[in-house]
């Protein structure tokens, strides 16, 4: 049986970056290849992505179109996944070259992808920033992701308290 | 442009999938947000561990805190060994004022060498109730054979308990079965004695008495004045329990709770000489308050007393008594009780079966040899 020529999907960036994508490879984000399900007539409009620059999506599409043939993980297995998801953190070699950016542009890939739906580029990014935060400090992970420390004095002090015992054993 | 702190808590909540324990830990000391999400995030997957650290500490699971409009429940359950950054250690830096539901799970069978560990864990379920503001319901289960355990832990379980109806507990329900001989102390012996008078089946006063089921020895070894001033509504105690002399002095002291009015007793086995124990409920001043009373599961058959006690029970209005299953060998008059695992066990093969319907009153139905028996709002039958 031959294969159904490859239709082509327009989509269009908040940016009003547009780009024209092969189906199979824009159906690795579930958001959207249920939109397509959703639409039985052919329709020229792009559809509309409100949350994802173009920069951005120029990214994640490097990355369907690198992933692109792969089996897309079904509901059922993600369940059992899940469960025996062993929470390892390698990362493919391709993976990790792909996912060497700046910090704006990972978090900016994140959310895109838990926005889009793309299981396995949300696990990669997500990954990455355990990887990231590894062996560090509390006042290392405050300088690397820019974040103000709102604890009272009063909370530090507790919290330290609190751990102190956890720690020395 | 993006930030980490832009993220939502479920992305985080992906990323600690990814996290240690020990990173969580660090995690929740970064700032307010990231305390909530981690630490929570440590309750809920504790077990998950990926790579145990090389400090066991024993068998202790957080495994969930759900926040479900106003009622709030931990669950602390121990029955793997886990690493020391999670289960309990994280109880202590959550927030636990809100919480008003306490179910503890801690029913393993550790060697030896682990005893100490397990000490520790009653230890820290202690501060977690310490911390508690107020709990107003909470299910404690603990299933402990190792008899060093029992005995390094009495104190502990003791203060937890006392913690508990000192934080407004009113519901109460203590599941469990490990055995020990268990020291009631001198007041406990001179109670028993006191008893011993009205029923002499009792058995000796001796303060040093077998006593298999531990919660009993717990409760019984709190002070009075801890269950006189406790809120406790309903009390459910359920196990496999031998042969125990201080359930009777352990049952005045509930009797005196002023607020209890409701108790359940399950899966007990009672033969004669501890119906005697029951019995002596109705000598207690107070037992007219008592509105519900559930006897479930207890293995034994009636006797002339027995009705009498019931009829004792004013103000009951639900009674509730489940019999085992038994086999009644017509030739031999024998009742065969059908253990739970399958075996059969003999018990009073002189007694002969009770005639079943007793009333003299047609609001109740008590068939004692039925499957259940009910006494509703009546004051003799």
């Amino acid at each position: 049986m031959a294969a159904p020529a490859t239709q082509q999907i327009k989509i269009r960036c908040n940016d009003e970056k547009e780009f024209t994508v092969d189906r199979d490879v824009l159906e690795r984000s579930v958001l959207i290849k249920n939109m397509l399900e959703d639409v039985t007539e052919q329709q020229d409009a792009p559809i509309p992505l409100p949350n994802v620059s173009g920069p951005v999506m120029a990214k994640v599409l490097e990355y369907c179109t690198h992933h692109r043939g792969e089996p897309l993980p079904s509901a059922d297995t993600e369940q059992s996944q899940d469960e025996t998801r062993k929470r390892t953190t390698d990362i493919s070699e391709w993976d990790q070259k792909f996912i060497t950016v700046d910090q704006e542009m990972l978090f900016e890939i994140i959310l895109a992808a838990n926005y889009l739906d793309i299981k396995s580029l949300l696990d990669v990014g997500c990954k990455t920033v355990a990887n990231m935060i590894k062996g560090k400090t509390p006042e290392e992970i405050r300088k690397l992701f820019n974040i103000v420390n709102d604890f009272t004095p009063e909370e530090e002090a507790q919290i330290k308290k609190e751990n102190e015992w956890a720690e020395d054993r | 442009m993006a930030s980490f702190e832009q993220l939502p808590a479920e992305i985080i909540e992906e990323i600690l999938f990814y996290t240690s324990p020990k990173g969580k830990l660090e995690l929740a000391k970064v700032c307010r947000r990231l305390n909530a999400i981690a630490l929570l995030h440590l309750f809920q997957h504790s077990c998950d561990t990926p790579e145990p650290t090389k400090n066991f500490v024993g068998a202790t699971e957080c495994r969930s805190a759900s926040h479900q409009g106003s009622h709030h429940t931990i669950y602390i359950q121990t029955q793997r060994r886990l690493d020391a950054f999670s289960g309990l250690s994280i109880a202590f830096a959550l927030d636990l004022r809100s919480i008003d539901t306490l179910q503890i799970s801690m029913s393993s069978c550790y060697e030896d060498a682990h005893v100490g560990l397990v000490t520790e864990d009653y230890r820290r379920v202690l501060h977690i109730v310490k911390r508690l503001e107020h709990v107003r319901e909470v299910s404690i289960e603990f299933n402990h054979h190792d008899r060093q355990l029992m005995e390094q832990r009495k104190g502990i379980m003791v203060a937890i308990l006392n913690t508990i109806l000192e934080k407004g507990c009113e519901e109460l329900t203590l599941h469990g079965s490990s055995f020990m001989p268990w020291n009631i102390g001198p007041r406990g012996a001179r109670l028993l004695s006191g008893l011993q008078n009205l029923i002499p089946s009792l058995g000796s006063g001796s303060e040093r008495v077998k006593a298999p089921y531990l919660f009993l020895g717990d409760v019984a070894r709190l002070p009075r004045s801890t269950f006189q001033a406790s809120k406790l509504k309903n009390l459910q105690i359920s196990g496999l329990m031998f042969f125990y002399p201080p359930l009777s002095y352990w049952t005045y002291q509930v009797l005196s709770i002023p607020t209890l009015t409701s108790f359940s007793l399950w899966n007990f086995y009672i033969d004669e000489p501890k119906w005697a124990i029951i019995l002596s409920w109705l000598y207690h001043p107070l037992r007219h308050r008592l509105l519900d009373l559930t006897v479930k599961n207890y293995f034994t058959v009636p006797f002339p007393a027995l009705i009498n006690f019931f009829s004792k029970l004013t103000n009951v209005t639900h009674l509730k008594l489940t019999q085992a299953p038994y086999d009644l060998d017509r030739n031999t008059g024998q009742y065969n009780l059908k253990h739970p695992k399958g075996t059969t066990h003999t018990f009073f093969p002189n007694l002969k079966p009770y005639p079943g319907q007793l009333s003299s009153s047609s609001e109740s139905t008590f068939l004692i040899l039925g499957s259940e028996c009910q006494l509703k709002g009546s004051e003799s039958f």
